[in-house]
């Protein structure tokens, strides 16, 4: 079980470093586009196109991670109050939802691909095929599939998986994050 | 009446320990499964929502705000406040009415605003004889300012489902963001006379010393909203360079931010956003359900039937808003209610950017609402104080809110005044 | 009760000229076909995103959609035939669009994207671009101008005249405008007058600049799938809508020149001199382009639409 559990947060946190490099070059992107603008009086149509792409981008290869820290916002403080009998349960819901879902977008993105392929859809950047950004789609699922499932195999065999919350946190994690 | 139910379900599912993103796919999924057999572009629907230039502004200013905090900015924003009202009747408590404000003009969130305040806050007006309800109640009230006061990241979602402009939104929170936090001052000034300078204070920092140092930071909102007010970037490059200016202050001016400082503010940035965005993808499904299903035209039909009309559709929403406020958190509840309503807003005439403030008005309401009220929260986590107690301070605060919200109903110029000048909308 | 249900999605406002042939469509059909078929429009993206709509028919989430040329972007590049600036803006051309060659070659190819065309509408051949401090006649007058481009195709010919096409959110473009983001914008003629350009901009230069022609497809295996009496309904329908588009949008266009000066905007209809001096700088690189991301049919539609008759 270690093995595994190791092994997959390995690649949700080489995903997530990737994820911020998008972050990171979304900044630059943007910053680029306003400086061509005023300096150069030459507008870069393209950035918002791509900036778009990396936002994507940055959201499928970051979900895995906060799903393995188990931070994706829910009613998490009302759960966790009832007792570690139901408490489990619960997160066994959450991890088991989370998977279904991550299994569905992995399929969904697949055949987001060869419908694209098929008939040829072209993004709106000469020369970039579709299926090159559709690709993330299935990636990002299936690493957040393999992470919800070791979260569930450990649930489901008594352990306890890294980061669940123990129910004494009062606040939630990322509280600088939280868009309320 | 489809509509409702489908809210309760999707509460049960809540409630069962689903994480919001996968209530919200696996409810429409299951839906739609049974009533066509699946949903054949469902991959594409997926993508097609979250590549969007819009949503850009949500890392952006997520980062921003990172920056500004782990660069440890806020500690002379609240000693310039403290410096220069500490004297004033009620001068504690505005001061920190006063430092929530500037916040919320960095950060776009009411919780990070009501837990990076309340920190240094707290303990300093209970030190100046402040009532633990009176210093409790400002900074989860002032905090709600967060959302209000741009940036907002409430207000960069709506903008993106109802497809409004979000500079205009922005524009159009500041003036009634800043008449709230003029309220709040004037509650501290009117309760707070007993609270005064303690016998054994040390003299403090000089106020244009404080003032000299905070003015960095006190410029990147003036940077940021004047850069849109002005139309000299967009709200998405407004987050980019504010960013980008943010790096600067923190990082060469008040050397304040290490490397490791920026490293994780990214990664959690990049994390939350990531959070954010995949109930943004899970909502989509949930409104082409709602389209599918025709729920909007199912409401515009009761509303129309009921004789509501302008006025009485507001305050109805306004209502249910607070009832949704009692169990879920605001993106969520932008997300489940606009699909269905967005129609309804252009049929009765009522403007989206007004609409926008009011709802995000009510969503303040819904942060300080007990039982789940995440500002509330925070000032027992920070002081270790009873829930009980914390939630008896907020009352005041929210008869302020439903009087701001009752205002902007009656004066939707308070609100739109601003982003007309600035050119937006007619 | 109805037997068929087609779900049409579209990216229109429901007042735009084509959303409001659109509803008299779905009328019609019910009236066709005595409430047999009942077209259910979702207007204004309500159903989908415009870049949704087409996997969304092709794969049978809903049954039709509308969209406009030029959105077929490099997926079916031959359909951005029409925007090549001055190449087929006249009426009695446009007229004899419907059931021409050009358009059954578009259908096939369409047809080889899984999806099968419906009706062609008409959208627009008259341009304005607009600007605050000087008008622009004279082509010396795009220098340097930062103007709103429409996409990656057309701007060729913006930059082709020493302008600085950028692209920028719809809802964004008004205030970008009177800020000085923008020097000038580059609209259809009714979208100047609902998107009250004229608050902002004095100066306007109406031009037959390009074609936009938008359709409406549906997905094949649904359609084939319905009885003939149906699909009769449908087509007489989609028949009737073609020919009320042509009269709808000349007259908005019309109006909206009306409406323009009336508002006060400084309205310059451009010259034949004028209009071949910008067809002469204008035109070739944009049909560089266009046969550079058509390779395979893109000679061969400007050909077909070449071959259209104005009488
Ligand atoms: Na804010
Ligand atoms: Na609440």
């Amino acid at each position: 079980m270690i093995p595994l559990q190791r092994l997959v947060a390995g690649l949700s946190r080489i995903a997530v470093a990737i994820g911020s490099v998008a972050t990171v070059t979304c900044l630059f992107l943007v910053g680029y586009s306003v400086l061509m603008r005023y300096a150069f009086g030459a507008p870069q149509p393209w950035v918002d196109k791509v900036a778009g792409w990396l936002v994507l981008g940055l959201v499928m290869l970051a979900a895995p991670e906060a799903q393995r820290r188990f931070e994706h916002i829910g009613v998490d403080i009302a759960v966790t109050k009832l007792g570690p009998r139901i408490a489990r349960i619960a997160h066994l819901i959450g991890t088991i939802s989370v998977a279904i879902v991550a299994a569905v977008l992995l399929k969904a993105g697949w055949e987001a691909i060869e419908f694209s392929l098929m008939v040829g859809m072209m993004t709106d950047i000469e020369g970039v095929p579709e299926w090159w950004i559709q690709l993330l789609l299935p990636i990002g699922a299936g690493l957040l599939l393999l992470v919800a499932l070791v979260q569930t195999l450990v649930l489901a065999l008594g352990g306890t998986p890294e980061h669940l919350p123990t129910g004494d946190e009062e606040l939630p994690r990322d509280t600088l994050a939280r868009g309320e | 009446m489809t509509f409702l139910l489908l809210l309760a379900a999707l509460i049960g599912l809540l409630y069962l320990g689903m994480p919001m993103f996968a209530a919200l796919f696996l409810l429409p999924l299951g839906v739609l499964i049974a009533l066509e057999g699946g949903v054949p572009a469902l991959g594409e629907m997926v993508i097609g929502k979250l590549d969007g230039y819009l949503l850009v502004a949500i890392p952006l200013f997520m980062l921003m705000a990172h920056i500004m905090v782990r660069g440890r900015v806020v500690e002379d924003l609240y000693a310039a406040a403290f410096a220069l009202m500490r004297k004033v009747r009620g001068g504690v408590g505005i001061a920190t009415v006063a430092a929530c404000t500037i916040f919320a003009a960095i950060s776009g969130s009411s919780v990070a605003t009501a837990l990076t305040i309340g920190k240094i806050a707290i303990p300093q007006m209970l030190r100046y004889g402040m009532s633990r309800r009176g210093a409790f109640g400002v900074v989860a009230g002032g905090g709600t300012l967060g959302i209000l006061i741009p940036p907002s990241a409430p207000m960069v979602l709506y903008a993106y489902v109802t497809e409004t402009s979000v500079a205009a939104l922005f524009l159009a929170g500041l003036i009634p963001g800043l008449l709230m936090a003029a309220m709040f001052a004037g509650y501290c000034f009117i309760t707070e006379g007993k609270a005064v300078v303690p016998a054994d204070e040390k003299v403090p920092e000089a106020a244009h010393h404080a003032l000299a140092r905070a003015g960095w930071s006190l410029s990147l909102p003036i940077f940021v909203l004047g850069g849109i007010y002005m139309g000299v970037f967009t709200a998405t490059e407004a987050a980019g360079t504010g960013t980008l200016y943010a790096l600067l202050i923190a990082g060469l001016i008040y050397r304040t931010l290490t490397w490791r400082d920026v490293v994780q503010g990214v990664e959690e940035a990049t994390r939350t956003s990531a959070m954010l965005l995949m109930i943004i993808a899970g909502a989509a499904i949930y409104g082409f359900m709602l389209t599918k299903l025709q729920v909007p035209q199912e409401l515009t039909k009761l509303v129309a039937d009921l004789g509501l009309g302008r006025t009485g559709f507001l305050i109805a929403m306004m209502v249910l808003l607070f009832v949704l406020g009692l169990v879920l958190e605001s993106f969520s509840i932008i997300l489940l209610t606009m699909p269905a309503i967005l129609p309804l807003l252009d049929t009765l005439g009522i403007d989206k950017v007004w609409y926008g403030i009011l709802l995000t008005l009510s969503l303040e309401m819904a942060l300080i609402s007990p039982p789940v009220a995440l500002n509330l929260v925070v000032i027992k986590a920070i002081t270790g104080a009873p829930l009980s107690e914390v939630n008896r301070s907020i009352y005041p605060y929210m008869l302020m809110l439903a009087f701001g919200t009752a205002m902007l109903i009656a004066f939707p110029e308070i609100a739109l005044w601003l982003p007309r000048q600035a050119g937006y909308g007619g | 009760q109805a037997a068929v249900t087609m779900r049409l999605s579209h990216q229109f406002p429901p007042a735009h000229h084509n959303a409001r042939v659109i509803a008299s469509f779905a009328e019609d059909v019910a009236a066709r076909s005595n409430g047999q078929v009942q077209v259910q429009v979702f207007p204004a993206e309500q159903l989908a995103r415009a870049a949704e709509n087409f996997p969304g028919v092709a794969r049978g989430s809903f049954e039709a959609a509308a969209a406009v040329n030029f959105q077929w972007g490099t997926t079916l590049p031959e359909m951005n035939a029409m925007t090549v600036p001055y190449f087929f803006t006249d009426f009695p051309r446009i007229q004899r669009f419907a059931g021409s060659d050009a358009a059954k070659f578009l259908e096939t190819a369409l047809e080889r994207r899984a999806v099968k065309n419906l009706m062609w509408l008409y959208t627009t051949r008259q341009s304005i671009f607009t600007s605050g401090r000087r008008p622009i006649v004279n082509l010396e007058d795009f220098r340097g101008l930062k103007i709103r481009g429409l996409n990656a195709l057309t701007d060729h010919a913006l930059t082709a005249v020493g302008a600085a096409p950028s692209s920028m959110p719809g809802p964004e473009v008004p205030q970008a405008l009177q800020s000085g983001v923008l020097d000038a914008g580059l609209t259809d003629l009714s979208a100047a007058v609902s998107r009250r350009f004229y608050e902002i901009q004095r100066f306007g230069t109406v031009t037959p600049y390009f074609t936009v022609i938008s359709h409406v497809y549906v997905n094949p295996r649904w359609y084939n799938g319905l009885r003939a009496e149906h699909r009769a309904a449908i087509d007489a329908a989609a028949r009737k809508a073609e020919q009320d588009q042509l009269r709808v949008t000349e007259e908005t266009a019309a109006a909206a020149v009306t409406e323009l000066r009336a508002r006060g905007m400084t309205i310059h209809e451009q010259t034949p001199q004028e209009l071949a001096t910008w067809r002469g700088a204008m035109q070739q690189p944009v049909i560089d382009a266009f046969l550079r991301i058509a390779p395979e049919g893109g000679a061969r539609i400007l050909d077909l639409l070449r071959a259209i008759r104005a009488a």
